[in-house]
């Protein structure tokens, strides 16, 4: 399983690399992605893209674009021209999501991976067959598969896949058909609100963040309640190794965060590769999870 | 606005007694948001029976799918196939679009709101978005939905889909999460 992390310039596309990503992505200003059109979200501009590729393949990595939006008719053909000529740079693929632009690139000769994005929302066999059918070679799965619907899938197509980072990259809204789409992008709660998960436990932000989970009864006390979301983060994860999903994709983090998490990643990956037990390995992988906390928080670094 | 509109209403269970039958020309059942809460094929069975005693025709809207939904949904398409030619079916998920163009050729397509949103960003402008229109008629669909909002102006004319407008109200957010969903 290889790891994609999400970049939005030059010095991040180092960091991810130094860090072990075997991919990047990003988008770039001028080039609508699902994410808003900001600097913090996208690279300024396509020379900027074009270093970040030079540095990807001098590392010996690759690097994708992101065009994960729909665009009208004349939009999809301009956006089209930009990937033709991001693939005579060198970019190794493009995540789209619009039907008419997968299609335009097959009849231009885009020679390039056409990766389905998960915004396109392929919840079943059939749908990624329609995709693949028109040009598509790799998927990213909606965050909101279960691992059980993964295998389920992975059994009946064949076709590379790509899974999110657990629940950790986890909105419970349908991405691709959620008018909140920008939750990310949030950043001063307005209110906050009550959350259904635990005793005094209050989420802040907006209706669409509000965490709903259940917990089974009797369970308080915090450490309780995060052993327990890491539980089944690791179980997801390990369910996504054992069907051998091809790629472990993370979201655009910043800072500590995408080393911490690129760390996080590459242990627990480790940590499953080596085969150890399950007991084992939620075991450890629980250990990994509070020292990731640790490098986020600038407490720790990152061991080499 | 064309010269004359066809009204529908929904309907979770429709029972003959039910007035609100009379006074529309289609009545949807079945479940747009949650492939959990599907209509039976008895239930269908019985709706339809009704319908076309009350002289109406009745449309069967489907949600989004996964794999272990869309076996369950291939015994109700095999139901309509055999037993109700040209059965109006509402598509929401690309998949089931794509299984029913393979297998089935006996039924009357309409895009519903999720799947319009999958096509064209704002979802009304589906209808001027000439691709997402051939993608469209290319799986025999005639047929759009779009939510209502204030304002809203839609085209109309030769070689453009239908149109079916959704009134008052229009989904914001979709979600699998599920508080009341038992395993």
């Amino acid at each position: 399983m290889k790891i994609t992390a999400g970049v939005t310039n030059l010095s991040e596309v180092k960091a991810a690399l130094a860090g072990g990503a075997d991919e990047v992505y990003g988008g770039v200003l001028g080039v609508t992605n699902h994410r808003p059109m900001t600097p913090e979200y996208s690279f300024p501009d396509l020379g900027a893209f074009a270093a970040a590729i030079r540095t990807a393949h001098a590392a010996g990595r690759r690097i994708h674009f992101l065009a994960n939006e729909l665009y009208d008719d004349a939009g999809a053909r301009r956006i089209a021209a930009v990937l033709m000529a991001l693939g005579r740079w060198g970019v190794d693929g493009v995540l789209v999501r619009d039907p008419y632009l997968i299609l335009l690139l097959r009849r231009m000769g885009f020679d390039r991976e056409v990766i389905l994005s998960s915004l396109a929302v392929a919840f079943n066999s059939e749908a990624v067959c329609l995709y693949r059918d028109l040009g598509v070679r790799r998927v990213v799965l909606p965050q909101h598969l279960c691992p059980a619907e993964i295998g389920a899938l992975r059994r009946r197509v064949s076709i590379k896949m790509e899974a999110f980072f657990g629940k950790r990259e986890y909105c419970k809204n349908v991405d691709g058909l959620c008018l909140f789409h920008n939750a990310d992008t949030y950043q001063r709660p307005r209110r906050s609100y009550l959350c259904a998960c635990g005793p005094g436990r209050r989420f802040t932000g907006y209706p669409c963040k509000v965490d709903l989970r259940r917990l089974p009864a009797g369970m308080a006390a915090h450490h309780e309640i995060d052993a327990y979301f890491h539980r089944g983060f690791l179980d997801d994860l390990r369910s996504l190794f054992r069907v051998n999903v091809e790629y472990l994709k993370l979201k655009r983090y910043r800072g500590t965060w995408l080393l911490s998490e690129l760390w996080l990643a590459k242990e627990l990956l480790g940590m499953l590769r080596s085969g150890v037990s399950r007991r084992r390995y939620l075991k450890k992988g629980t250990e990994a999870i509070v020292y990731a906390r640790e490098i986020r928080e600038g407490h720790m670094v990152a061991p080499a | 606005m064309p010269e004359r509109s066809e009204k529908a209403i929904w309907l979770r269970r429709p029972e003959p007694s039910d007035r609100r039958w009379r006074r529309f020309d289609l009545v949807y059942a079945g479940d747009e948001f949650c492939s959990r809460f599907e209509l039976r094929l008895k239930a269908l069975a019985g709706m339809l029976e009704l319908a076309a005693a009350c002289g109406k025709r009745l449309v069967y809207v489907t949600p989004l799918e996964t794999d272990a939904t869309l076996r369950r949904r291939e015994e109700i398409l095999r139901y309509l196939a055999r037993r109700h030619r040209g059965a109006e079916i509402i598509v929401n998920d690309p998949g089931l679009l794509r299984l029913i163009k393979r297998r089935y050729d006996a039924f009357t397509l309409t895009a519903g709101r999720l799947l319009v949103r999958q096509l064209a960003y704002p979802d009304y402008t589906i209808a001027s978005k000439r691709s997402a229109v051939r993608f469209l008629k290319a799986h025999g669909i005639n047929r759009v939905e779009v939510a209502y909002r204030p304002g809203l102006s839609l085209p109309s004319g030769p070689g453009l889909p239908e149109i079916s407008l959704h009134y008052p109200y229009f989904p914001i957010s979709l979600t699998r999460f599920c508080p009341f969903h038992k395993k």
